[in-house]
């Protein structure tokens, strides 16, 4: 069974961020988001960041802090191993999530 | 986490905090900039980027209270590793055991004689009972003004009955000579 929630959707947006992207700052992420999107998602600053530094401390990310194109001081996050098989593993889970949905709404 | 990182985070808890405060900074300001790039007043641009952003305060503590959670898990798990080590390494263990008692045991020693030479205050029963008392001129009522006489003592000693007892100072400035150039010698 999928145990995808709201949660475990953010950390797939994230996750999927930082292995489409490489390496991004919160400010980076956000905007990603929105736009890989179709504007369709934004996500809030106010889950991202404690996201964020929830999955470095469960060592899916890792983060440096380093200079932005403009010149200005940025906290990197980069996927680390583990977090590429936490990716797998919640596009996984979501995939069997949008497939339970389905079924679920067209249940007559 | 390893045991040393766990120590150095305790320590280094002002710059994780500062560490937060810089990134969530960073992203305001990121936001600003594209206001500006998008062609607003950089007064609106803050504005915006703000109201977009929310709440700071709240914001730091949520980002602060995910990275404090699992610092605890993992100190609990360094805990028990230590416990382990100690475990596996018997005359370790016991050295620095013996090291702390030694230590603790030296460390309170001397506190107890500074304690007593030093810190402990008047060597008496009560002494928030004792009480000094004058004669003072009516224009500076707070100084001592006269020296009572050796009468004058004598009488309180035999007529006073609010005190448990009663003890005579004075204090007066001696020159002493000798060898040497003259010293003030204060005398009570």
């Amino acid at each position: 069974m999928a145990k995808t929630d709201i949660q475990g959707t953010l950390d797939l947006l994230i996750l999927k961020t930082l292995s489409q992207t490489g390496e991004l700052h919160g400010y980076g992420i956000v905007l990603h988001i929105q736009t890989a999107s179709a504007e369709l998602l934004r996500v809030e600053e106010g889950s991202l960041y404690p996201a964020l530094h929830r999955m470095e401390q469960k060592g899916w990310v890792n983060s440096q802090w380093a200079l932005t194109e403009t010149n200005r001081k940025a906290k990197y996050y980069k996927l680390t191993a583990v977090g590429r098989k936490q990716l797998q593993e919640a596009e996984k889970s979501f995939e069997q999530l949008v497939k339970g949905l389905r079924a679920m709404l067209r249940y007559a | 986490m390893s045991l040393l990182s766990g120590i150095s985070n305790l320590f280094s808890r002002a710059k994780l905090a500062q560490d937060i405060d810089d990134e969530l900074q960073a992203h305001i300001e990121m936001q600003v900039s594209d206001n500006i790039a998008a062609g607003m007043s950089s007064e609106e641009a803050r504005r915006d980027a703000l109201l977009k952003f929310g709440n700071v305060t709240a914001m730091k503590e949520k980002v602060t209270g995910a990275d404090a959670a699992l610092t605890l898990e993992s100190l609990f798990a360094d805990v028990r590793y230590g416990l382990r080590q100690l475990v596996r390494n018997r005359g370790f263990a016991v050295i620095a055991v013996m090291t702390l008692a030694l230590g603790i045991g030296a460390t309170t020693g001397i506190f107890s004689i500074l304690n007593a030479w030093i810190i402990q205050p008047l060597p008496l029963k009560d002494p928030q009972q004792l009480v000094i008392f004058w004669r003072a001129a009516a224009a500076s009522p707070n100084e001592p003004a006269y020296y009572f006489s050796w009468r004058d003592y004598l009488y309180f000693h035999e007529r006073s009955h609010a005190f448990q007892s009663l003890g005579a100072s004075f204090e007066r400035g001696y020159a002493l000579t000798g060898r040497g150039s003259p010293r003030v010698c204060t005398v009570g």
